[in-house]
């Protein structure tokens, strides 16, 4: 397998939160895409893989940290990611397809939530 | 509007909590929680004030823990939560009714959204100072910040405008 393909690659970010989506036309909210105080915003490459198959990831490895089944994704592709100065970093952990956006800058908070709300805006959300 | 503390009562009424300093203040007071409960209990002021009010309530009751989303999101504080009451009640009621939220950061968000390219974000934090971020179209974005006391900041307004053009 091998990451940053010309079109891009498809991620996925787990939502567990309902106010992290919006009911009345079936977007993502901004507080979706936050990085955590680590700066390192967990996301699947999930290019290629099926609708079943992404699913299974977020059974298999998010769901039993978190404590709670997802009731959402966003897909977003990494183009979007980098146009925002940001970067992807493809850990491997706990699976071969984790990784984390990385490259917030968390000294500039209001930079940070434009970064998030833009993200948000370019995701597809596609319910559990 | 001065800055008041309000809370619900054991009827479920909106009160104000803020003690007065004389009894012309503690009169006044009374009056502006007559005059807010009057209000909230219309429908136009159950659904400026009434609904957001209600959902901080269920924020802070929600995310007032670490890490309340299991990802190191920070406790929503009552300052913040304090702050946020405050800032709702200095909306002027030409300004759409606000989606509060909770951000990882502990702090409390107000979003006003119309579509994906169209969005106004302003936080609270409790520590008298304001963040915006937005999309107002395509290719216009803003942030930063602004200090806020008792009056919406001018610079809120005017993005708010611009949000309501947009």
């Amino acid at each position: 397998m091998s990451f940053d393909t010309a079109p891009g690659e498809t991620l996925s970010r787990y939502i567990f939160q309902r106010n992290r989506i919006r009911s009345s036309d079936s977007t993502v909210r901004h507080t979706a895409f936050e990085p955590p105080p680590t700066g390192r915003l967990s996301v699947y490459w999930t290019t290629n893989l099926s609708n079943p198959d992404v699913w299974h990831l977020c059974q298999q490895y998010v769901e039993p940290a978190v404590g709670k089944p997802a009731i959402a994704r966003a897909d977003f592709n990494s183009l979007h990611v980098y146009a925002e100065e940001l970067a992807v970093d493809l850990d491997g952990v706990p699976h071969e397809r984790h990784a984390n956006v990385i490259g917030w800058n968390l000294a500039e908070p209001t930079k940070t939530r434009l970064q998030a709300i833009k993200l948000a805006s370019v995701a597809m959300l596609v319910r559990a | 509007m001065s800055a008041i503390a309000i809370g619900r009562n054991s009827t479920g009424a909106w009160r104000s909590t803020q003690p007065g300093v004389s009894e012309a203040a503690q009169k006044i007071q009374e009056v502006v929680r007559g005059v807010l409960e009057g209000f909230v209990s219309s429908a136009t002021g159950q659904r400026r004030l009434g609904d957001p009010f209600g959902a901080l309530e269920a924020i802070y009751e929600d995310c007032a823990a670490p890490n309340w989303d299991s990802e190191g999101a920070l406790p929503v504080s009552a300052a913040a939560l304090e702050e946020a009451i405050n800032l709702l009640l200095t909306l002027p009621t030409t300004v759409p009714v606000p989606e509060p939220l909770a951000e990882r950061s502990g702090r409390i968000a107000f979003e006003w959204y119309k579509r994906p390219d169209c969005i106004y974000v302003l936080s609270t934090g409790g520590t008298k100072e304001l963040e915006f971020a937005a999309l107002l179209g395509l290719g216009y974005e803003i942030h930063g910040k602004c200090p806020f006391s008792d009056a919406l900041p001018s610079i809120v307004l005017d993005h708010l405008k611009e949000f309501q053009q947009s």
